[in-house]
């Protein structure tokens, strides 16, 4: 065994180790290389280039659907500003592979699916402005306005994509839906599609209080309960399909 | 598609979610049965229903804490809701406190209990270090304790915000504040002005969202707890990237981090590269190398525990300060 002060006689042991192993990558530098190039801003002409393999670090492998989702989002997130702001690409990469990884505990959904879900979550985030300050949502016509922000989207490409826009607007279409439902898909698409750079804007917390007005674990309980209706309606559509595809 | 039966999804979501408390297995059954009448639909539809209802029960045996640990509830209640629900309670403040007792009284392994446990050790001894060598309280000659601290941030500097802070030149900004503030101590107001000169909370905080999707929450749990945030953050940073298996440390010297107060890995740097006192600009080689292990061995050193002393960790700066 080597002491403290035999490694403190043998003072230049700790550098020459130290300098050949500085050598060898690390995977966790590699990937924050990476998330801090995401951080940068990135045009939109530059999103396959640069942003997307940025993104596969992170993310290790990934198929295409997911791979498109992806960019699909930070196109969005570029908006009319032709980049994706500086702060908003490695948190974006993060909320995906985050949401993704809850959602797969929370309801048996396939990846691909739950990339798609969450895209769709984002692109209507995007498009209905859920991050600008606004009363706090309590009312059915606020749940049903979150539904409808993702069931009326336009340029839905993708078939994960279109199948889950079509789900929400079966369930936002049918006479059976409640009042509790709708507030309960209500919160599953809002943590879905709620992005802001900072994460700590994006807790359970934050979004139960200051955007439903309701306790964090009725969010928690009511979000996990809708998760697994659109899981549940997404493999009925998948495997009772009599009439084709929905 | 089969239309009947996800509207009859869609009612059994409806009634389900208004059921209170939630409904046990065998309910959600006989409430899928009552809406498969209602819906009318036909038997192999009914059975579908009845199916899905499963997918809806959460057991009721299941603990809020197996839970926890099956990640059910998502990585932001690790942070949030965790103490909340491992004390089994509803009130939050209590609920931390327990778990905070809970993790003090359990093994000196549990990463997370000697991670918080070293970081209110870190913040305390670091107070107690500016305010003895604080000139005004001890007269003495105090370089040191702007050398201690400089140390402080390099390593957090070196390790997860490398490229952050070349981009920002945090380092030269820092040497230039230190060496501007002369061969004197510096106080804590001094120490953060420092640090928003530096931008350095800036830094951390991209820092810290990093290290958080990392899922190395706790870095960000210590900004909350602690009472030097920017410091001691430096602490989280190194720690966090300590337990971190992605970063290739062993287990067996993520714990000695674990277990050591960061400034006492700084002295054991300046113990062994003794012609660096003037500046410690290669203290990454130090944290890099005990992280990966090259310290292992001073796990079991009987000088780690002698440095954990006060007195003695008093002393020795003293001696370096000559």
């Amino acid at each position: 065994m080597v002491t403290h002060g035999a490694a403190a006689r043998n003072g230049t042991r700790v550098a020459r180790i130290a300098i050949t192993l500085t050598g060898v990558p690390r995977p966790a530098k590699t990937t924050q290389t990476a998330l801090d190039e995401l951080d940068k801003p990135c045009p939109v002409s530059s999103i396959d280039e640069h942003f997307m393999p940025r993104a596969q670090i992170v993310l290790g492998r990934i198929s295409g659907a997911c791979y498109d989702s992806i960019a699909h989002v930070a196109l969005a997130l570029a908006g009319g500003k032709g980049e994706i702001p500086t702060g908003n690409g490695a948190a974006c990469v993060r909320h995906f592979s985050k949401r993704s990884k809850q959602l797969k505990q929370a309801a048996q959904i396939p990846v691909d699916q739950r990339f798609a879900l969450i895209e769709l979550a984002m692109l209507a985030g995007i498009s209905g402005r859920w991050t600008e300050p606004a009363p706090i949502r309590r009312t059915l016509a606020k749940y049903k306005e979150v539904s409808g922000v993702v069931a009326t989207l336009n340029d839905t490409h993708g078939a994960n994509l279109e199948h889950w826009r079509r789900l929400v607007k079966f369930h936002w279409d049918s006479p059976r839906t409640s009042a509790s439902t709708f507030r309960n898909i209500a919160y599953a698409l809002v943590w879905c599609g709620y992005f802001a750079p900072h994460e700590r804007e994006i807790t359970d917390k934050r979004l139960a209080t200051e955007w439903f007005g309701t306790k964090r674990e009725e969010f928690v309980n009511k979000r996990v309960e809708a998760l697994r209706t659109l899981a549940n309606l997404l493999e009925f559509s998948q495997q009772n399909l009599p009439g084709g595809p929905l | 598609m089969n239309e009947p039966l996800m509207h009859a999804l869609i009612a059994f979501a409806a009634r389900y979610t208004e059921l209170d408390p939630s409904p046990t297995r065998t309910e959600a059954q006989d409430l899928a049965r009552d809406v498969a009448e209602e819906c009318r639909l036909d038997t192999r539809d009914a059975d579908a229903l009845r199916n899905a209802a499963e997918q809806f029960v959460v057991p009721v045996e299941v603990s809020a804490q197996e839970m926890l640990e099956e990640g059910l509830l998502g990585d932001e209640f690790l942070l949030e809701d965790a103490p909340c629900l491992a004390a089994g309670s509803q009130d939050y403040e209590a609920g931390v406190i327990e778990l905070r007792d809970r993790e003090r009284q359990a093994s000196a392994l549990s990463p997370e209990a000697a991670l918080f446990d070293a970081a209110e050790d870190f913040a305390e001894r670091l107070d107690i270090l500016i305010r003895e060598h604080d000139p005004r309280q001890s007269g003495t000659d105090t370089r040191f304790s702007a050398w201690t601290f400089v140390a402080f941030i390099e390593p957090c500097a070196n390790l997860k915000i490398r490229n952050e802070v070349a981009s920002l030149g945090l380092r030269a900004k820092i040497r230039d504040q230190v060496a501007s503030l002369g061969p004197r101590a510096i106080t804590s107001e001094e120490k953060q002005k420092l640090l928003l000169s530096c931008d350095f909370h800036t830094s951390h905080a991209r820092s810290i969202r990093a290290l958080r999707a990392e899922r190395w929450n706790w870095s960000h749990y210590l900004v909350e707890t602690t009472r030097v945030p920017g410091v001691t953050l430096t602490l989280g940073a190194c720690l966090a990237n300590a337990t971190s298996g992605s970063s290739g440390v062993s287990d067996d010297v993520a714990r000695w981090v674990l277990r050591t107060p960061h400034h006492v890995q700084t002295l054991f740097f300046f113990e062994q590269h003794p012609e660096q006192r003037s500046w410690p600009t290669q203290i990454d080689w130090s944290i890099d190398a005990m992280l990966r292990g090259v310290s292992r061995s001073v796990e079991e050193s009987e000088d780690t525990a002698d440095y954990r002393d006060d007195a003695r960790l008093a002393r020795f700066l003293r001696l370096l300060a000559k």
